[in-house]
């Protein structure tokens, strides 16, 4: 029962699911940089026609998806919305409130929507990848990718796991505050209540129990892992080794094209 | 592989082990018993090396556990905890179970044959591929001990894992320790507090004063009646042994004053109903048990009665506006706890009630829970187990509801722990308090209260107010 999707793997079987790890977090890299080298309608346009593709070929219902972008939905909003009246620029239109003019100029509605789309599309991307891709996939695919760091004593095994304990607790840690919420209400917490701050301020009682519960979860997480003989530096076997098959050098190749015609060909 | 303690020394908080001496022969069934806060997890923690001694030694087969080997004597001991949401890395049921044998850099074929094996060993084979998220508590945990099973330990430790658990899943883990200990000649070392896990068990080990005491025969264990209320400790629970049941003659009196009805109430909270067309009159001064499988809809039941969960379909009608300010106790209250002190946690839900007298209510509630107001001033957070848990039921309590629930509230409490709350729960139905008691303790029970409810896939299926027909009842469920 947790209410948030968002980052939640989501069992299916599709295209996107029998990818291996690197190939996913490859594309997704690329996919942001193509994002960010958007400058016109019609790019943002095909990149969205490009991410719909991909929703189609990961097989999970819309809603599912959708409920996963709800969270963000407070900072597109107010991204909108700051962007759209407070950039400078060509007067489009204007209005009054009170005795203030407020100005919605043609470079601000652009950066709203530059914006918008870009938080859009980078989010339902990115919940892709972890919608079709187990978390302890994902750090294996990491530590694969990354593990050459490690001879400059860079910490990959403990960063990958590090990563892959956060994901694995949002679901636990979702439930826990739900819990605790439905604690504090039982003793007369109505939560919905009161202006901005008094709200804020009744918040401290869930995100104080929930700190606690966090430090004691992770220490008993630790100590299991211990007991397991989790070593991060040590050679780890693998259930399932991560080998690429054809369909992975097929969408290697179809992302490297679509950047280098992103920044060559279509100007 | 022998256990051996010698000499174990250590202070710790108020943890202090005087001298602990005892062996384990490989392949015995040992049961670690002692009261709530007696140091049993610590002290087992030791044995592969989680904790370090200020004295002593101890041997693992050949081996002194010291910095050098542990990783060695770690291959050999398998640890499962009491929660498996504490313990599971994976996001299926086999990407958790392979994390050890990965660990141990086996190749992909063994790991591929571990696995398999430790998940039939624990029937689970057909679930390999679900989501651990979509289990129940008791699959949960059976993943927790496979997983446990796949390094292949040769010996076992099992710290109280069987305390959430219902009694058909209770019988399924007893089986497979079973299992471990006389097939597959895995030591196996359990820790609880419930003695009936314990009637295979070879030996007993009981840890009072800081010491260990070791009983080669645990029947007579089980028989010293003295020693053991002096830690805690009930016989086992056998259903066969309850024949008679006290009949407390409680006066049911305004058995028509109807404070909670519920019509043909269902509730869903996604997709599938979670309460099925529920009806039931909760009258004053009742005190009702609930009982049934995890996942049956208890604590659901508990939620909709109180109002904090909407019911999606059917009728809630109160007697009384007030009632909607029912009082329940959840699991594991304490984990609520985020005031500076006792004080303000247990007028917390008095205050936001806008309820008058605080400070009355305070130390009414905190008197009713064996307290005085030595404790107002200190910290929720440095209290025991135990003070916590009976400061957490204050802060309920404070308010002063009509009717009050408690969900599972003997979960994890020694006899000690169970005396406090069945004292106060007595205090409060002669205050005329409605009390209601969602339980897998069958023994209390059918001790205390007086009305019986059974609840199967989100339907009461089984409501009576006669201890004998409902003892028969679940004896039949029992089998």
């Amino acid at each position: 029962m947790s209410n948030i999707t968002l980052g939640q793997y989501y069992k299916q079987k599709s295209f996107l699911h029998d990818l291996d790890p690197r190939t996913k977090l490859f594309s997704t890299f690329i996919f942001f940089v193509m994002v960010f080298l958007c400058d016109n309608v019609y790019k943002y346009l095909a990149a969205a026609l490009f991410t719909g593709l991909v929703i189609y070929l990961s097989k999970i219902p819309l809603k599912h998806i959708f409920r996963g972008l709800k969270p963000v939905l407070y900072i597109l909003v107010i991204t909108a919305f700051f962007n759209m009246f407070f950039t400078r620029g060509v007067k489009l239109f204007s209005f009054k409130i009170f005795r203030y003019e407020v100005i919605i100029s043609k470079e601000g509605l652009y950066f709203a929507f530059t914006m918008t789309a870009r938080i859009i599309l980078v989010v339902l991307f990115s919940s892709l990848l972890t919608y079709t891709t187990t978390p302890k996939k994902i750090v294996d695919g990491m530590e694969k990718s990354f593990g050459f760091l490690k001879k400059i004593k860079i910490p990959v095994g403990e960063i990958a796991m590090i990563m892959l304990i956060a994901m694995r607790f949002i679901p636990v840690m979702s439930n826990e505050a739900r819990k605790i919420m439905d604690a504090q209400r039982i003793r007369g917490m109505v939560f919905e209540d009161g202006n901005f701050l008094e709200r804020g301020k009744k918040y401290i009682s869930i995100v104080i129990p929930l700190f606690v519960a966090t430090i004691k979860k992770g220490d008993l997480l630790a100590t299991a892992m211990e007991c397991r003989c989790y070593n991060p530096d040590s050679k780890r076997g693998k259930l399932y080794p991560l080998k690429y098959a054809k369909k992975d050098m097929i969408v290697y190749f179809i992302m490297i094209i679509l950047l280098l015609v992103m920044i060559f060909i279509w100007r | 592989m022998d256990i051996e303690v010698k000499n174990l020394k250590k202070k710790f908080d108020k943890d202090i082990f005087n001298d602990i001496n005892f062996k384990i022969k490989s392949g015995e069934f040992v049961g670690i018993v002692g009261k709530n806060g007696s140091g049993k997890t610590t002290l087992v923690k030791h044995l592969n090396g989680l904790l370090k001694a200020d004295e002593g030694i101890i041997y693992i087969g050949k081996n002194e556990v010291n910095n050098e080997n542990i990783e060695e004597i770690r291959k050999n001991i398998s640890f499962v905890f009491q929660n498996p949401d504490d313990q599971i890395i994976g996001t299926t049921v086999e990407e958790d179970v392979a994390f050890g044998p990965e660990n141990l850099d086996f190749s992909t074929e063994v790991i591929r044959e571990k696995v398999d094996y430790s998940l039939e060993k624990v029937g689970m084979s057909d679930k390999k591929n679900s989501l651990l998220e979509n289990l129940s508590g008791g699959e949960k945990q059976r993943v927790a001990i496979s997983s446990a099973i796949a390094m292949n330990p040769k010996i076992c430790i099992f710290d109280e894992v069987m305390s959430m658990l219902d009694f058909k899943n209770k019988k399924k883990i007893m089986d497979i320790i079973m299992d471990l200990n006389k097939n597959l000649s895995v030591t196996i070392i359990c820790i609880t507090h419930k003695l009936e896990e314990l009637i295979n068990a070879d030996k007993i080990l009981l840890l009072e004063d800081g010491k260990i005491k070791e009983f080669n025969d645990v029947n007579i264990f089980f028989r010293d009646e003295e020693l053991l209320k002096r830690n805690g400790l009930e016989k086992p629970f056998l259903l066969d042994d309850i024949k008679y049941v006290d009949a407390e003659n409680i006066d049911v009196t305004n058995v028509d004053n109807c404070l909670i009805s519920l019509k043909n109430v269902y509730f869903k909270y996604d997709k599938e109903d979670i309460l099925k067309d529920i009806s039931l009159d909760i009258h004053e001064n009742e005190t009702i048990g609930i009982m049934g499988m995890s996942g049956c809809g208890k604590s659901t039941l508990s939620m909709v009665m109180s109002g904090l969960y909407k019911n999606t379909k059917g009728k809630l009608i109160y007697g009384d506006e007030l009632l909607k300010n029912t009082g329940l106790v959840f699991q594991n209250p304490e984990n609520a706890f985020f005031e500076e002190t006792v004080y303000d946690e247990v007028a917390f839900g008095a205050k936001n009630l806008n309820l008058d007298n605080i400070d009355k209510r305070v130390s009414n509630a905190l008197k009713l829970m064996g307290f005085n107001e030595n404790i107002f001033d200190k910290s929720p957070y440095k209290l025991s187990g135990g003070e916590k848990r009976r400061v957490a039921i204050a802060s309920i309590l404070s308010m002063d509801t009509k009717v009050i629930i408690f969900d599972e509230p003997f979960a994890m409490l020694d006899a000690f722990g169970k005396k406090y709350l069945l004292d106060c729960i007595s205090m409060l139905k002669k205050k005329g308090k409605t009390i209601i008691i969602i339980s897998h303790d069958l023994k209390e029970v059918l001790k205390n209260c007086t009305r019986f409810l059974y609840m199967e896939n989100g339907c009461i299926i089984k409501d009576t107010l006669e201890k004998q027909n409902f003892l028969g009842f679940m004896k039949e469920k029992y089998e």
